[in-house]
């Protein structure tokens, strides 16, 4: 059980999940965004 | 002049130097409506600038005076057109101007010691704590700087008081501080009025730069690293008052050095570590107990009734 | 790339190593970058202060874990030398620490963790202490004020370290014992992990407050305080709470730290460090939403590591040393990035609120300028004939 090589890839998935939920949050807000806009229109 | 014991000869020194800073600082704050974070390092251009002039050429310090007045005003005139006036006029506000007085001040600082570092490769002389105690003149026993540094500050308090109550460039610079609309309204050019401010303010500070090295032992952040010490005589005396300014940079230099050493004195020699918090404590403390500083405590005691009593007291014995 | 996936059979080093280096750095910058953000980009206020912050997370670490440590230590039977007075303290510590605390930490894995865990709760109380302390002279008066004061107070927090020894060592420093010494392989990424999961942990607990309606309060605050404090909310308290809430978080960067340095002393906790490059960070990136923050550490973290990792190739470059070279791109990024991007790269914009549709509230199209005023041209030097100003050239 080589543990730095898991903890290693354990990092990246940390760091990258921050940026990652940050564009699903964005994407789910337009998306309902454009919904609303829709429904004006 | 016999006699006066060498304590009070460096607390005369530090605190003239610190008042010339201390009065700039309140005036830029009174025209460019900003703490200039950066007032510390054109104390620093100051330094320098003799610092050429003693190190490398080999004249005497006091030449250099007037030389990185001038010397200091440009640099200032300059970054205000570079700098300031393009966030201001882009609209920024308050805090973006300061981040970029500080911004400014990291700078200056980067290139100063540039310059020492390459100064030092071309001159081969060393610009990193230097001092220029023995280009100085001697009178009655005492270093030169002594009454000097004190005569000029004599000299800045007066020539100031009479730029901005007799001349018109003076009481143009007062109304653009107070109310610059109005003030073009009456057709002052605000943009040269505020370049004389900045170039006055930026000589101001390069000039009692130029004395620091006759003193104290130099660096390149030497300037900034008094600036608590500015900062604290600025609202010690009340932040938009230049004649507190005066007090407050007497008090802050009074407490640095006397006060430390009647401490030590007192409690041991232990304090002196201390020294650096000495202006920090003063400038808390008058943000929490008067946060316009002296010129409050004016204002309360005039506005009190011992002090509407001493006011008729001194009106009646005029008449 | 390929030694990167090669290293389920490997060690890390080489260039998986800087980009473990460049991980730890961008977690304890993040946490760093997204508490001032919190502060500042979404409440208005203005922290010069953060390395006062980082600092009490250091001391905690040095002074008290370190203490605790020798205490449990010492009555789990290991000799320890004396550490009472001060001298002893300073002169003892880096026997005390490096041989006979840590080999009694790699034998005892729960006790390191409950350390750290230790370490990590108590910097978040002082570090809300602090902030209650540094608030107090100036955060009913103006953000000048409060600039000024904040600034004063990182430098006298370094005064502080430095004279007493009893914090952290004085001039010498204080070594830390080691939380990880039980961990077998490389210590380096154990501690990325754990500064990214405070981080993450951090930004979670941002992001809620910010969609609530705390954030939208904080947001109103900004915007008009005036009016904030005419409908009946105590605006200076809000502002303390803020201040002590992100000074908690701030701490336990330090905590990590001075954990990663395994040594703490009040030089490491530079001004420009921990308060102008975060600033640079946040206003780079886009003060007002944690992605901009997140763009900005990425950004300058790449530049100022990559800077150091090709020193050798830049210095032929240069004729200066590198250190006033970061100085200057500081200085130079600060203003350029005032100047030209004043909303940051992402620009921040509206709060969603789920079910709350905008554009039946908000008429026309409203771009959020966090320097409060609008574009101002300037004017020409035309006679207007109608006009009571004749002759303008500014304003």
């Amino acid at each position: 059980m080589n543990w730095d090589s898991i903890l290693f890839w354990v990092m990246i998935a940390l760091w990258v999940t921050m940026p990652a939920f940050i564009a699903y949050e964005e994407i789910k807000e337009r998306r309902a965004l454009a919904e609303t806009l829709k429904e004006e229109a | 002049m016999a006699g006066i014991p060498p304590l009070w000869v460096n607390m005369i020194t530090y605190s003239s130097l610190i008042t010339i800073l201390s009065i700039g600082f309140t005036l830029t704050y009174l025209t460019a409506k900003i703490p200039n974070f950066a007032h510390g390092a054109y104390a620093g251009v100051g330094i320098y600038v003799v610092w050429t002039l003693s190190k490398i050429y080999g004249f005497s310090p006091y030449l250099g005076f007037p030389l990185s007045f001038i010397i200091g005003g440009i640099v200032s005139v300059i970054i205000y057109v570079l700098v300031i006036r393009v966030i201001a006029r882009l609209g920024g506000g308050a805090v973006v101007l300061t981040i970029s007085t500080l911004a400014i001040q990291i700078l200056l600082i980067a290139m100063l010691s540039i310059y020492v570092y390459w100064a030092r490769g071309i001159f081969g002389t060393y610009g990193m704590g230097f001092m220029l105690k023995e280009y100085d003149f001697e009178i009655g026993g005492y270093p030169g700087i002594f009454p000097m540094s004190f005569l000029i500050c004599v000299v800045v308090v007066i020539s100031l008081h009479l730029l901005l109550t007799r001349t018109r460039t003076g009481i143009a610079m007062r109304a653009t501080a107070e109310d610059p609309e109005l003030a073009s309204v009456l057709g002052i050019n605000i943009d040269t009025i505020q370049k004389m401010s900045w170039f006055l303010t930026g000589g101001l500070a390069c000039l009692a730069g130029a004395m620091y090295p006759l003193w104290f032992q130099s660096f390149p952040k030497s300037g900034s690293a008094i600036m608590t010490s500015i900062m604290a005589g600025s609202l010690l005396g009340g932040f938009t008052n230049i004649y507190g300014a005066i007090i407050g940079g007497f008090g802050v230099g009074f407490s640095e050095i006397v006060v430390t050493a009647w401490l030590q004195k007192v409690i041991g020699p232990g304090v002196g570590r201390w020294r650096p918090l000495v202006p920090m404590v003063i400038l808390v403390a008058v943000l929490l107990f008067e946060p316009r500083g002296l010129t409050g405590v004016y204002e309360r005691f005039r506005a009190s009734k011992i002090g509407e009593k001493a006011f008729a007291m001194l009106r009646r014995k005029e008449e | 790339m390929i030694d990167i996936i090669g290293l389920l059979v490997g060690e890390i080093s080489g260039t998986s190593r800087l980009i473990v280096d460049i991980a730890i750095y961008f977690g304890l910058f993040v946490i760093v970058a997204m508490a001032l953000n919190f502060q500042y980009g979404n409440a208005g206020v203005p922290n010069m202060g953060c390395a006062v912050q980082v600092i009490t997370g250091g001391f905690t670490v040095s002074a008290i874990t370190t203490r605790v440590t020798f205490m449990i230590v010492k009555a789990a039977g290991v000799e320890l030398l004396p550490f009472a007075s001060d001298f002893d303290w300073v002169y003892n510590n880096q026997y005390n620490v490096s041989v006979l605390t840590n080999s009694f930490l790699k034998t005892h894995m729960l006790l390191s963790i409950s350390l750290l865990l230790f370490s990590l709760g108590v910097a978040l109380v002082l570090g809300a202490a602090i902030g209650y302390i540094i608030s107090l002279p100036a955060i009913r008066l103006r953000s000048t004020y409060l600039m000024i004061t904040l600034i004063t107070m990182a430098d006298a927090s370094q005064i502080i370290g430095r004279n007493i020894p009893a914090l952290c060592g004085g001039t010498l420093g204080i070594f830390v014992p080691n939380v990880f010494a039980w961990y077998p392989g490389d210590r380096g990424v154990l501690l990325a992990v754990v500064t990214l999961f405070i981080g993450i942990i951090a930004f979670f607990i941002f992001k809620t407050m910010l969609n609530s309606p705390y954030g939208r309060l904080m947001r109103a605050i900004r915007e008009n305080d005036i009016t904030v404090g005419s409908v009946g909310k105590n605006v200076v308290g809000i502002r303390r709470n803020i201040l002590m809430f992100a000074s908690g978080i701030t701490a336990l960067s330090g905590v990590m730290v001075a954990f990663y340095y395994s040594y703490v002393v009040d030089n490491a906790f530079q001004r420009a460090d921990w308060t102008y490059w975060p600033w640079l960070m946040l206003i780079l990136g886009g003060p007002g939403n944690n992605a901009g923050t997140f763009l900005g550490t990425a950004l300058i973290i790449g530049l100022r590591r990559g800077i150091i990792v090709y020193k050798w190739y830049l210095e032929q470059y240069l004729f200066f040393p590198i250190a006033y070279a970061e100085s200057i791109i500081l200085g130079v990024l600060l203003i350029l990035v005032i100047i030209f991007r004043p909303r940051g790269l992402i620009p921040e914009k509206l709060l969603y609120i789920p079910g709350i549709n905008y554009r039946k509230m908000v008429k026309e199209e409203t771009t959020i300028d966090w320097r409060e005023a609008k574009k101002v041209e300037p004017k020409t030097n035309r006679f207007k004939f109608w006009g009571k100003k004749e002759r303008s050239e500014s304003e």
